[in-house]
This record gives structure tokens, C-alpha cells and sequence, in this order.
């Protein structure tokens, strides 16, 4: 079975159920399917087939979840980026993942024009529903399309953290997500006739995961929406499309805990909200399930390496331990080992491992950082959990650096390679900072040189802001003399975290 | 800088000043030049859900006043001449 296989045998058995809402254009799901085989012949025409790669730089958008689907009907893997993503870091992914197709927009195409090189390489396809419900599709571009026969089983590649040089990217075939969200699926208990709002970024694997493939899966409506994040605009919304379920990373969590005045909306048609991306603190759980006693609260575990669901607490949410990301989904074998890779007892804090049929196939291009990561069938995760004598995992910390900011995974290494890039720096090092809404922040220190002796902290922004995406833009500076160091080279961060309690903002 | 409430701003600069705490959050580089009253920060600047709390923050700080994120909705928030209104409304509303 394959991706577009979902949305196939919903489009067979729903044609007229809505599957898109975008603003007030609606989508059937034999429309959409249509659409979808459309653009589907568009991609076969350029030259798509099994072991091509094709990139979607969109908004969240009917053409996105289109375009996600056309992929798969041709045979070929997605690329899952963002408009969201700057111009250089779309460009630098599309080059990392030998992508020979890029699906975007008139208005992201120009702004990409500047840091890729279609020239002959990449076929560059934009899409776009006209006024009359039908989709454009323009060529702007024409390359020849490169086959990766190793890897003709993958039918996503998902940029995950990763530094500048080498971002990784998972791979994932169709029987890894589709066995994952079989699961997932069957564990939550959706009802039928869902009312989807999507309030994450397409390209985030937990929404592809936990929304896209699911819900279209279930034949479910989505109501689509390419703005920030505001809290009223979310109840406004449930109340006037009576939406069922969402996914929320913790910050969306801590805005709708914190509103202050939700008696103003019905907001009973919701039914679930699902919280991951980071783990969301236990007195905002609390707050959300008294405030919203009709609503399940799930707290889930996932990655993109596991491809990408771990762990539920569901059914019933509300007989999990607060703080716990429920129990390992079945099929999903869950182990806590120390740092010799011993097994460790209940209770006991330690990296967390799995296995199952959904871990990735591999990092792309990267073999031996997935022999490091995959080590005889066991995912080493990289986080530090425990589980309890119930067999329910909590979520403790990481044992790599990576910066969880809003739901999304930052490695700071990326950061500083992008600030030493500044003439006028000679070291760089970014930490997490904690914050209420976000989680953390990005936080960096720099070491400025000679040429470097003027630089404020508005000029290292702009400096960074060509570079990387906005949640990567350390929203603290601090200039030190010297970084501290474990031995001649490595950064001691713990040291710098200390030091991050004193930083001034940037806004001041 | 923290402004006293009752000192009165033009709302030219209140945009300029806006200008400054927006530029590192915006998309489109070449965008921020012709920021005005009629500009959309989400659809003209591709400002996004992490870009609008840092606004909001830095907004906060360089006006001395409090925003609850919770009054903004897309359809508020996102011309430039809404967020002056929004920000005029804090600074003089104890006058």
C-alpha cells in the first residue's frame, strides 16, 4: 500500500465530502482526487517516477496537501519543505536531497530564483487554484529528472535538525508511515466526519503524521489556515467550521490554557486535541482538562526517525499519570538503557530506544551516522525518559543539543556554522534559553574579531535572518571575550546555559 | 527604549519604530522598506506564528505597554495600521 492509496479509497468511498477548506474555497474529495491526478501527469510528463525526488515549497494550502498526494501517484518521494523556510535553506535541502522537482509558488519561486540554480536541473512547478476551482500549473523551469535507484522504496524524505552542512533528512517508506498511522489511528478512536484544523506547518512530520495521513485516511475535512497562530482566530474557528480535532505543539496548548474568556465561543464540537512537538508542561495539562472537560487532551511521543508516532496516552487521557506521553504503541518496543547501553529498571532515567516497524530506513546520504543511530534494529532516540511499573514513558531531557523552540527542533550547530560565516566573528556558540511560551529560545555568544569590534546585535540579526528561518534567529546576543571550553576545543554548554539566565534582549 | 505613557507618538513613528523590531522576523528581506499603514505583515511580509510573539514582545518593550495575545486575531493584527491602533490604544489608554 502506498501514500495516495489513502486518499484513493477515500475519494472512492466520500467523493462528496469536503476534504479542504482554505478561506472560503472548499475541495471535494473527488475533486481533489482529480486535482491530484492532474498534477500527477504534470510530474509523470517531467520526467517523475519511482527514486525521483520532488520538493513542495508551499504555504499551507489546498495546493500543498495536493501537490503532497500528486507526488505519491507518481511514483515519486516527497521532499517535505516549506514557504515558511527562508529562500537559502529551501535551496540548500532541495541540493542536499538530489531533488530534481520543486512544486511552489509564483511568489516563493521569485525569492528562490536568488539561491537556486534551476539551470537544467530542476524542473520548477507552480501551482495555483484559480477563481474557478480549477488548479494552474505553470512550468517555470526544466531539468532532467536524477533517479536515486537505492532509494526507490522512500516516499518521504523529512529535513530534520541537523547543521548546516549536513542537515539530515529521514527517510521513510510508505509501509514505515503507513503501518505507524495504522496504529495511530485505531489507538485515538476517531470518530467519523472529523473537522480538521491544521494550526501546524505541512512540512512538520507530526502533521503529516498525525493529521495529514490520518485524517485523510479517515476521509475527514480539513480547514486549512496559512496564518500565525492566534488564539481567538482558533476558537472562532471552532465555533463557526464546529471543528472535532487538531494537533497542538505546547505553546498553542499554553495560549488556549491561558485564554481568558472561552465561554465566549462554543467550543463544544471539540473533541481532541493532540499535544507533542515538546512535552507540554503539567500544570498547563491540568489547566487545559479542567477548563475543557469535554475535550480529550492526548499527549503523544514521536520523531521523524520513528516515522513518527511512539508513544499515546490514549484511550482515555485522563487515567494517564500527568507528565507521562502515555504508553508505547503496540508494535513499538520501548527500552531504557544507561550510558553502556545496560538495560535499566522502572523509574530509572535513561536514553530511550525503539524499535518497530516504522523506524526509518535511514539518514539520507548518511551511513554512518544511521549505523550510530540504528544500532541492531534499536532507534536511539537521542532523549532521556523513564518508564514506570504500568509501562507509561515520561520524557526527561535530551542527550543531544538540540533546541526545542515552538514544537520545532533546532541544532545549534546550524546557527553558529551561519554566525562564523559574519567576517567579523571568530567563534560562535547557541544555547537553549527557557521560556514560558516557546519552551526555549536560541541564545547565542560570540566571540567578535578585529573587523568585528563595532557589530550590534541588529547587525548580526540581519546578518542571520537571510540565512535562517525566524525560529533559529537567537533572540538573545551576548559578546564574550572568550567561549568556555571542556579541554582544548569543545564548547562547555552547560557552562554557557548558566551564563544565559543574564542575557538582555534583543527588543530592548 | 521605554516610552511614558502619556508622551505623544505620530503613528509615522510608531511605524518606523515597529519597522526596527519587525525586520529580523520578516520573510522577505527587500519587503521592509516599504512598510506603511496599508502593509499586511502576514500576507506582504510573511511574518509568522514565532515572528508575531517576538512582534508582540518586542512591541511591549519598546512602548512600555502590556498586549495580551489573546484580544489579536489575524483579521486585527495583520495591517500595519491595526497594530499602530492597537499599540496607540495601550500607551494612552489610562489618559
Amino acid at each position: 500500500m502506498r501514500i495516495i492509496d489513502l486518499l484513493t479509497r477515500s475519494a472512492a468511498a466520500r467523493p462528496k465530502t469536503t476534504a479542504i477548506v482554505d478561506r472560503d474555497f472548499k475541495l471535494s474529495y473527488g475533486r481533489m482526487f482529480e486535482a491530484v491526478e492532474t498534477l500527477a501527469a504534470r510530474l509523470t510528463a517531467a520526467g517523475c517516477k519511482s527514486g525521483v525526488r520532488v520538493a513542495i515549497a508551499l504555504g499551507n494550502s489546498v495546493e500543498y496537501l495536493v501537490s503532497f498526494f500528486a507526488i505519491s501517484a507518481a511514483g515519486g518521494t516527497i521532499v517535505g519543505l516549506s514557504a515558511r523556510m527562508t529562500p537559502s535553506e529551501v535551496a540548500r535541502l532541495v541540493e542536499r536531497a538530489g531533488v530534481s522537482i520543486v512544486i511552489t509558488s509564483k511568489a516563493y519561486a521569485k525569492r528562490l530564483a536568488d539561491s537556486l540554480d534551476t539551470a537544467g536541473r530542476v524542473t520548477m512547478l507552480l501551482v495555483q487554484y484559480e477563481s474557478g476551482g480549477k488548479l494552474d500549473i505553470e512550468a517555470a523551469a526544466t531539468g532532467r529528472c536524477n533517479i536515486d535507484e537505492r532509494n526507490c522504496d522512500v516516499a518521504l524524505m523529512a529535513p530534520t535538525s541537523g547543521t548546516t552542512g549536513r542537515p539530515k533528512i529521514v527517510m521513510l517508506t510508505d509501509n514505515q508511515l503507513i503501518s505507524n498511522l495504522a496504529v495511530y489511528r485505531l489507538l485515538m478512536g476517531f470518530g467519523s466526519r472529523n473537522v480538521v484544523y491544521c494550526a501546524l506547518s505541512f512540512h512538520h512530520i507530526y502533521c503529516i503524521c498525525a493529521q495529514i495521513l490520518t485524517h485523510i485516511s479517515l476521509a475527514d475535512t480539513f480547514v486549512v489556515s496559512d496564518t500565525p497562530f492566534f488564539i481567538k482566530d482558533f476558537a472562532k474557528s471552532v465555533e463557526r467550521r464546529r471543528l472535532t480535532a487538531t494537533a497542538f505543539v505546547p505553546y498553542m496548548a499554553i495560549l488556549l490554557a491561558d485564554f481568558a474568556e472561552p465561554q465566549q465561543f462554543d467550543l463544544r464540537s471539540l473533541k481532541y486535541v493532540t499535544l507533542s512537538g515538546a512535552r507540554t508542561p503539567v500544570s498547563i495539562y491540568r489547566t487545559l482538562t479542567h477548563k475543557y472537560p469535554w475535550v480529550n487532551f492526548v499527549n503523544t511521543y514521536g520523531m521523524s526517525e520513528a516515522g513518527s508516532r511512539i508513544s499515546i496516552a490514549c484511550p482515555f487521557p485522563s487515567r494517564f499519570p500527568p507528565g507521562s506521553v502515555g504508553s508505547p504503541m503496540p508494535g513499538v518496543n520501548v527500552r531504557i538503557v544507561d550510558d553502556e547501553g545496560t538495560d535499566l529498571p522502572f523509574e530509572h532515567r535513561g536514553q530511550i530506544l525503539v524499535k518497530s516497524s516504522g523506524v526509518m530506513k535511514g539518514y539520507y546520504q548518511q551511513a554512518d551516522l544511521t549505523a550510530q543511530t540504528i544500532v541492531d534494529g534499536w532507534l536511539r532516540t537521542g532523549d532521556l525518559g523513564k518508564l514506570d511499573e504500568k509501562g507509561n514513558l515520561y520524557i526527561l531531557g535530551r542527550t543531544k543539543d538540540v533546541i526545542i523552540t515552538g514544537g520545532e527542533n533546532v541544532c545549534p550547530q546550524e546557527i553558529e556554522e551561519s554566525l562564523i560565516e559574519h567576517p567579523g566573528i571568530s567563534e560562535a556558540a547557541v544555547v537553549g534559553q527557557k521560556d514560558r511560551l516557546l519552551g526555549e529560545v536560541p541564545i547565542a555568544f560570540i566571540v567578535a574579531n578585529s573587523r568585528g569590534e563595532k557589530l550590534s546585535q541588529a547587525d548580526i540579526v540581519r546578518f542571520c535572518k537571510a540565512r535562517l528561518s525566524s525560529h533559529k534567529i537567537p533572540r538573545f546576543i551576548r559578546f564574550v571575550p572568550k567561549l568556555p571550553k571542556l579541554g582544548s576545543s569543545k564548547i562547555d554548554r552547560n557552562a554557557l546555559r548558566k551564563m544565559a539566565g543574564n542575557s538582555h534582549s534583543l527588543m530592548s | 527604549m521605554n516610552t511614558g505613557k502619556t508622551e505623544p507618538i505620530e503613528r509615522s513613528e510608531i511605524i518606523e519604530r515597529l519597522s526596527e523590531i519587525l525586520e529580523p522576523w520578516v520573510s522577505d528581506i527587500d519587503s521592509i522598506e516599504k512598510i506603511g499603514e496599508h502593509t499586511n505583515l502576514i500576507t506582504d511580509l510573511g511574518l509568522d506564528s514565532i515572528g508575531v510573539l517576538q512582534v508582540i514582545l518586542g512591541a511591549e518593550k519598546e512602548f512600555g505597554i502590556s498586549i495580551d495575545e489573546q484580544e489579536l486575531e489575524s483579521e486585527t493584527f495583520s495591517l500595519m495600521g491595526n497594530l499602530v491602533g492597537i499599540i496607540e490604544s495601550k500607551l494612552y489608554e489610562n489618559n
